[in-house]
C-alpha cells in the first residue's frame, strides 16, 4: 500500500482550475517534495490530501483510505503543517504542544512527547512563554512541532522553513532528516538546495500539472541541465507555453 | 475527551486576554458601582421613579449587559481562528463537529457564571439583600447567557475578525437598550414596549426580577418571557449549529 496515491485528482475554484488530473504516488517512509510557483496548486493537493478541500474529481487516498468516505481514518494518521505559522497565541509554547498531544497520542504518551519536540526544536528558553510573544521564525518552529508531535505515518509541510533564518533553517533540515525512513513526507518548498538536501524524489507541478518527476540527478539528467534550479526553470517556462 | 481538550484551550485564550475580563467583568462591575453611587445620592423621588436602579434590578440588569460581551469574546476567537487558519488545521484532526460547535460555546458559561457571582458580591456590598432568591436569580440568569453565545458563535462563523467588534458592539447597544435596562420599562406603555416585549432581551429581565422579587418589569407572565427566550435562543442555537455544520464541510472556513 502507498502511503499517498491520486488519480486523476481535480479541483476546480469556479473558473480557476488549481489541480488538474494530478496523478501521484508516494511511497512508504518516502521524502516526497512538490516543487511548483506561486499559484502552482501545491498548497490546493495538500488540502485535499489532509481533508480539508473536496476534490472537484478524482480519487486520493492516504494510507490507502480514500480522503472522503474514510476521512477519519485519514485524519488518525497524518500531521499537517500549513503555509501559515498557526498556533494558539495566548498558550505557551508547552500548552500548544500539549493540545495537539492531547489531540492526537494516547495519554502515556502525551507529556514524553511535548519533552521529545521542546528538545527536538530547541524550545526549552521559551516553553513557558505564550506563543504569540515567540518571534515569528520559533512561532514557525512551534506551528511545524505540532505537526509532528501526533508521531503521523503521513506528515504533510506546506513550505516548512518560509521565515526561518539560515541556521534555523539547516537545523529544521536536520529534523526532517532524521525522520526520513520513520515516516512518509510529502514537502513543498521554493528553495531548490532544500529540495536537493531533503527529497527522494521530486515532483514539479505547473498550473495544476505534475509535469515530472523524479530523483535529482533524474530531473537533471532528463532536462539536460546541470542543477536542479535550472531544471525547474526549464520545465515551468515549457509549461506555461 | 477531545471536547474537553479543545474546551480547555478555548477557556484559556479568552480568560488569558486581558481585554476580555476588562470587558465581561470589570466593565459592567464599575457601571454597577458608578450608578449605585449616582442613585443614592439622589433623592428619594428620583430613586422611586427609576426602579431599574435599584440594586435589585441593577444587579440582574448588569449580568445580562456582561453577557452581551461573551458574544464578543467568543465570536473574535472563532473569528480569529478561522483567519489564522488554526481551525482549519484542526479540521485535519480527529475533532468532531460537535467537538468543535462545544468547545467554543461551552467555556463561555463558567465565565457567565464568574460574571454573575462577581457582580453578585458587588451587590451584596451596595445593600442586596441575601435571601434564597439571589441563588434562584443566578440560576435563572445562566440559561439566558445561551442566547448571546450562540449569537456570537453566529458572527464569529460568518464574520472576519476585523468585523467582529464592530458588530458584536452593535448588538451590545440594542440589548442595552431594548432590555429596558436604562429606562422604567413599568411607566411606559405604547408600541416601543411592544416592540421591546417582541425581541428577547426585556424577557431577561423579566424573569430575573421575578424570580428575585416575585414580580417583573412589565406587565406580562413570566412564563411567557420564559416561552419567547426559549424560542429565542434555541432558533439561535439551532441556526449556529447548522450554520456551523455547513462550514465545517466546505473548503474554506
Ligand atoms: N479558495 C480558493 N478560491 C479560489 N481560488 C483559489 C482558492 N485557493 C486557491 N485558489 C487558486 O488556486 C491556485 C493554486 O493555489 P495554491 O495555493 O494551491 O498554490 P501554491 O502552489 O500553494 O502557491 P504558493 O507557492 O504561492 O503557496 C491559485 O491560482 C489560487 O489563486
Ligand atoms: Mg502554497
Amino acid at each position: 500500500m502507498e502511503a499517498i496515491q491520486t488519480k486523476n485528482l481535480n479541483k476546480t475554484f469556479k473558473d480557476k482550475v488549481a489541480v488538474d488530473g494530478l496523478n501521484l504516488t508516494v511511497h512508504r517512509g518516502e521524502l516526497y517534495t512538490l516543487l511548483g510557483v506561486n499559484g502552482a496548486g501545491k498548497t490546493t493537493a495538500i488540502r485535499m490530501l489532509t481533508c480539508l478541500a473536496r476534490p472537484t474529481s478524482g480519487e486520493a487516498k492516504v494510507c490507502g483510505y480514500d480522503v472522503i468516505s474514510e476521512r477519519e481514518k485519514v485524519k488518525e494518521r497524518i500531521g499537517v503543517s500549513p503555509q501559515e505559522t498557526s498556533v494558539a497565541p495566548n498558550l505557551t509554547v508547552k500548552e500548544n504542544l500539549r493540545f495537539f498531544a492531547d489531540l492526537t497520542l494516547p495519554k502515556a504518551e502525551r507529556e514524553k512527547a511535548v519533552g521529545e519536540m521542546i528538545e527536538l526544536f530547541r524550545l526549552g528558553e521559551f516553553e513557558k512563554k505564550k506563543a504569540k510573544l515567540l518571534s515569528g521564525g520559533w512561532q514557525r518552529q512551534l506551528s511545524i512541532a505540532m505537526a509532528l508531535i501526533g508521531k503521523p505515518q503521513v506528515l504533510f509541510l506546506d513550505e516548512p522553513t518560509l521565515g526561518l533564518d539560515v541556521i534555523a533553517r539547516r537545523r529544521l533540515w536536520e529534523v526532517v532528516q532524521s525522520l526520513k525512513g520513520k515516516m512518509t513526507i510529502l514537502l513543498t518548498t521554493h528553495y531548490m538546495e532544500e529540495a536537493e538536501v531533503l527529497s527522494d524524489r521530486v515532483g514539479v507541478l505547473a498550473r495544476g500539472k505534475l509535469y515530472t518527476e523524479g530523483t535529482v540527478e533524474e530531473i537533471e539528467t532528463r532536462t539536460n541541465s546541470n542543477s536542479l534550479e535550472e531544471a525547474f526553470v526549464a520545465i515551468t517556462k515549457e509549461a506555461e507555453q | 475527551m477531545k471536547f474537553y481538550t479543545f474546551f480547555r484551550r478555548n477557556l484559556k485564550e479568552i480568560v488569558r486576554d486581558p481585554l476580555s475580563l476588562i470587558f465581561c467583568i470589570g466593565f459592567p462591575a464599575i457601571l454597577l458601582i458608578v450608578f449605585r453611587i449616582i442613585f443614592s445620592s439622589m433623592g428619594e423621588k428620583v430613586y422611586e421613579a427609576t426602579p431599574q436602579f435599584r440594586i435589585d434590578q441593577l444587579v440582574p440588569n448588569m449580568c445580562l449587559f456582561g453577557f452581551t460581551f461573551l458574544s464578543l469574546f467568543v465570536g473574535m476567537l472563532l473569528a480569529k481562528d478561522r483567519t489564522t487558519s488554526f481551525l482549519a488545521r484542526l479540521r485535519s484532526t480527529s475533532l468532531r463537529p460537535a467537538d468543535f460547535m462545544l468547545g467554543y460555546a461551552v467555556p463561555m458559561l463558567p465565565i457567565a457564571l464568574f460574571q454573575e457571582i462577581i457582580l453578585l458580591f458587588i451587590g451584596l456590598l451596595f445593600g442586596l439583600n441575601l435571601t434564597a432568591n439571589v441563588f434562584f436569580m443566578l440560576l435563572a440568569l445562566l440559561p439566558c447567557s445561551v442566547l448571546f453565545i450562540a449569537c456570537g458563535v453566529l458572527i464569529g462563523l460568518v464574520l472576519s475578525d476585523k468585523s467582529v467588534g464592530g458588530v458584536a458592539s452593535i448588538l451590545v447597544n440594542v440589548a442595552v437598550f431594548l432590555s429596558g435596562m436604562f429606562f422604567p420599562v413599568s411607566a411606559m406603555s405604547g408600541g416601543f414596549v411592544t416592540f421591546m416585549k417582541v425581541l428577547p432581551y426585556i424577557h431577561i429581565s423579566q424573569i430575573a426580577k421575578t424570580v428575585l422579587t416575585g414580580s417583573g418589569v412589565i406587565e406580562f407572565s413570566v412564563w411567557g418571557s420564559v416561552g419567547i427566550l426559549a424560542i429565542y435562543t434555541l432558533a439561535l442555537t439551532a441556526l449556529s449549529v447548522v450554520v456551523f455544520a455547513k462550514k465545517l464541510r466546505k473548503d474554506n472556513f
